[in-house]
């Protein structure tokens, strides 16, 4: 019988993962990634939490396992439709080539909050107001400080929750992983500037994984980062190319104010639009998509819906998620595809003993 | 699409207003109301309509708990009676509280329908007027802002300090009713307000964008309305005068009545409690309307716009503009000497 | 010159102004007791306290205060502290509760 064949959605950490288990596995992958490179939000990351390990040596060694003979990697290109034909999945790009395959599944991951919609924290107006993602390009040298050589303390403060937690932008969940970025950012600004003074303004801190509380504890203690529980109501311009940020301290019990030379908003997980937008180009037999994520059957399996066999979804698509539990979503999500294409060829086995006996008679 | 709110412009008709006046701003800034209509009619050359017979819209009283709501519908609605009655369709305000009353009253009858066929029950009843929804409601900072360029092409004066060839630093103070209760009836909405930095970029000057820039004046209505109250009014004033000070504005630029008039007027206040004055040669800082601003642009005596009934003295800000006008007239505008403040 | 009495007076401002620099004996007490960082609040050491039944005394609220440079009732309220030290059996981030009260207390203040 013919090798089954699985066409993955976006080449992001989730998307390499699965492809590259499912290689593994002997099933052919077709992997789509609609930039020119594959790494998805990866390829911008510094460092990850909780232990600083360098995100680029993570990506070069991702990369290097899927050149795989059992994978086909196609950059650029831009999925537009899923279609169900005959047991088998076909999806089509915008250049309007056809793939077919046994399964599929989404990887088609997040987008970050755009921060201009938090118009009171001057995002995109003042040059001091950065978000995470910029920072870790900054930590990266690809691109240069807000503020100038020159300080040698710069006084820096990190914004939680920006576009997370937050019924005015729509947005009601947690994105879960910013609250330890913020700390492992801080941690990393002070690091290369040891002087700087740096406060974290968050709701509350959620540090949910391995090793985060412990993280949290090291900003305090070794790099004395302070936190103050409160959001910020505004960022206006201040003398000296500074910002001036507004805060309650909800602890203290009274407004703050400071100066700021650079105000990074950690900014939160959105839905990837497209996939929301294009929910009518996907045969699913009941598309469900809860705040605009892919909600599972139930929660607890990767497959969309028992009525839509053979489509499965990985990943940040289905909800904010850290990049640990991604790469092990992943990794369960392949061998649940397995388990799919076994049973599909019984199936198959079962109906054609059925058709020689009835030939037979 | 727009990505920020700073780049919001809102639409402002070029022609055919309804002017609405304020209650209280012909005697602190006696001449800034005429000076709109003048530069309108006279340098601009559009149609400005005024019925002497329009009252107060209660504003005041409404935000003090002393006007029941069906009252200032009625009121309002009495307004746009004598507005549909001349024939206009364009509502042009010029106190910033009416401007809010307006598009709150208007928002509300959108919402509840049935409170506007009360008010016209109402209106009917006691006056036996009727009246049309308008078609725009403009303040009247907003029409300055829209014709901001003409004002500039027919204009000798650019907003520079001619003792340094520095421009002039200018701070704004836009009122809280202005865009902060409906964001899309001004420029730049809420957070980003342009409608008075605006003006003063295109006409030379340096905005400053200061950090307490969008905190209220302190006016409050009922806050300052009750005496005990006022210190709290007050040290808002003073919180907007600190942070702006560090900045040495040359000077303040408002868009609403009451807010103009407590930064002129505080600043004194100020000084006599505290000792303190916001500038470095204990003058204070100038507190200008778009009005005047746009007259002293278009070359207006300034004591006839009435800049001598300010509490900061003008005169430091007019020489540094090399601005032409007479001293001795301060007091001797109608040939014989005014009474001295 | 006598001010003027208009019947209503200046308002102090609340905001705790972050730009202030912290004075230096109270660096001091951060440099000589680091394990003040830990704190994060929970509000345990309050919880159990013997002197807050009667006083002001939070320890939570010294730290806090003092994160944020708030000196002025610091002494007088770490005074209160009649160092049993349950507070230091209960904290859970192992903060130095009772050397830190000395110091507050003890430390050359201006």
């Amino acid at each position: 019988m013919q090798q089954p064949t699985v066409n993955i959605i976006g080449a992001g950490p989730a998307g390499l993962n699965a492809a590259i288990s499912l290689a593994k596995l002997e099933i052919k992958v077709n992997l789509f990634e609609k930039q020119d490179k594959p790494g998805g939000h990866l390829s911008h990351w510094h460092s990850l939490f909780p232990n600083m390990y360098d995100a680029k040596t993570l990506l070069k060694s991702t990369i290097n396992n899927i050149k795989h003979p059992n994978i086909k990697l196609y950059t650029s290109k831009n999925i537009k439709q899923i279609k169900r034909q005959n047991n088998q999945w076909t999806i089509s790009s915008d250049q309007n080539q056809e793939y077919t395959s046994d399964a599929v599944i989404i990887t088609s991951g997040f987008n970050l909050f755009d921060a201009t919609k938090k118009e009171e924290y001057g995002y995109g107006i003042y040059p001091q107001v950065i978000t995470s993602l910029e920072l870790e390009q900054m930590f990266n040298k690809r691109s240069k400080w807000p503020f100038s050589e020159e300080i040698e303390a710069p006084k820096a403060g990190f914004v939680h929750c920006v576009g997370s937690r937050d019924t005015k932008c729509g947005n009601n969940w947690c994105s879960k992983v910013c609250c330890v970025k913020a700390v492992k950012q801080a941690i990393e600004f002070k690091k290369l500037f040891p002087k700087a003074e740096v406060n974290c303004f968050y709701m509350d801190l959620r540090m949910f994984g391995k090793g985060y509380e412990e993280l949290y504890m090291k900003a305090q203690v070794d790099y004395n980062i302070q936190f103050v529980r409160g959001r910020l109501s505004e960022a206006s311009p201040a003398n000296g190319n500074k910002v001036n940020i507004k805060a309650e301290d909800t602890l203290m019990n009274r407004p703050l104010k400071q100066n700021l030379d650079m105000l990074v908003l950690m900014v939160g997980m959105t839905p990837a639009i497209l996939l929301n937008k294009q929910s009518e180009h996907i045969d699913f037999v009941k598309p469900k998509f809860q705040q605009g994520f892919i909600t599972p059957v139930d929660n607890y399996q990767s497959i969309i819906s028992q009525d839509t066999p053979g489509v499965f979804a990985a990943g940040t698509c289905k909800g904010p998620a850290s990049l640990i539990d991604v790469i092990q979503d992943a990794k369960a999500t392949a061998f649940e595809v397995l388990e799919y294409l076994k049973k599909e060829k019984e199936k198959k086995a079962e109906i054609l003993e059925k058709f020689n006996m009835i030939c037979a008679h | 699409m727009l990505k920020t709110w700073n780049e919001y412009q809102k639409e402002v008709p070029d022609d055919h207003f309804f002017y609405v006046r304020s209650c209280i701003r012909q005697t602190f800034f006696p001449g800034s109301e005429t000076m709109l209509l003048r530069i309108l009619r006279e340098h601009l050359n559009k149609d400005v309509f005024e019925d002497p017979r329009h009252t107060t819209c209660t504003g005041i009283g409404y935000h003090s708990d002393i006007i029941p709501l069906e009252t200032i519908m009625t009121v309002v609605g009495r307004q746009l009676a004598l507005m549909t009655e001349a024939g206009y369709k364009n509502l042009l305000v010029s106190c910033v509280t009416s401007f809010g009353i307006y598009l709150e009253i208007l928002d509300m009858w959108k919402h509840f329908p049935e409170k506007l066929e009360n008010t016209k029950i109402a209106l009917k009843k006691s006056t036996n007027r009727e009246f049309e929804i308008p078609e725009s409601v403009s303040h009247a900072s907003d029409v300055i802002f829209h014709f901001k360029d003409k004002i500039r092409e027919k204009s000798n004066l650019k907003l520079i300090n001619l003792q340094t060839g520095q421009p002039l630093k200018v701070v704004d103070h836009i009122g809280c009713h202005y865009a902060k209760i409906f964001p899309h009836e001004g420029f730049g909405g809420a957070e980003f307000p342009s409608v008075l930095s605006g003006l003063i970029k295109t006409w030379g000057g340096e905005m400053i964008d200061y950090p307490e820039r969008r905190h209220c004046c302190g006016f409050g209505f009922r806050h300052y309305l009750v005496q005990e109250n006022r210190g709290y009014s007050i040290s808002n004033a003073k919180l907007k005068f600190e942070s702006m000070a560090q900045y040495k504005p040359d000077f303040i630029i408002a868009n609403c009545p009451g807010c103009t008039m407590f930064l002129d007027k505080w600043q004194y206040a100020l000084a006599e409690m505290t000792g303190k004055t916001y500038d470095t040669k204990n003058n204070g800082i100038p507190v200008l309307t778009y009005e005047e601003l746009a007259g002293l642009m278009l070359g207006h005596n300034p004591w006839q716009m009435g800049m001598q009934m300010h509490q900061i003295n003008v005169e430091p800000l007019l020489e540094k503009l090399g601005y032409n006008y007479c001293k001795k007239e301060k007091y001797y505008l109608a040939g014989k000497p005014t009474k001295s403040p | 010159m006598c001010p003027l009495n208009f019947g209503y007076s200046v308002s102090e401002v609340k905001v705790i102004d972050l730009n202030q620099e912290k004075p230096v004996w109270l660096k001091k007490i951060f440099k000589l007791e680091p394990s003040l960082y830990r704190c994060i609040s929970c509000g345990n050491c309050a919880a159990i306290c013997t002197a807050g039944h009667f006083t002001e005394m939070k320890f939570y609220r010294l730290c806090l205060n003092a994160f944020r440079g708030q000196t002025s009732e610091l002494k007088n309220n770490a005074k209160a502290c009649i160092l049993c030290g349950k507070c230091q059996f209960a904290c859970p981030r192992g903060v130095n509760i009772r050397h830190a009260i000395m110091l507050i207390t003890q430390i050359q203040q201006p």
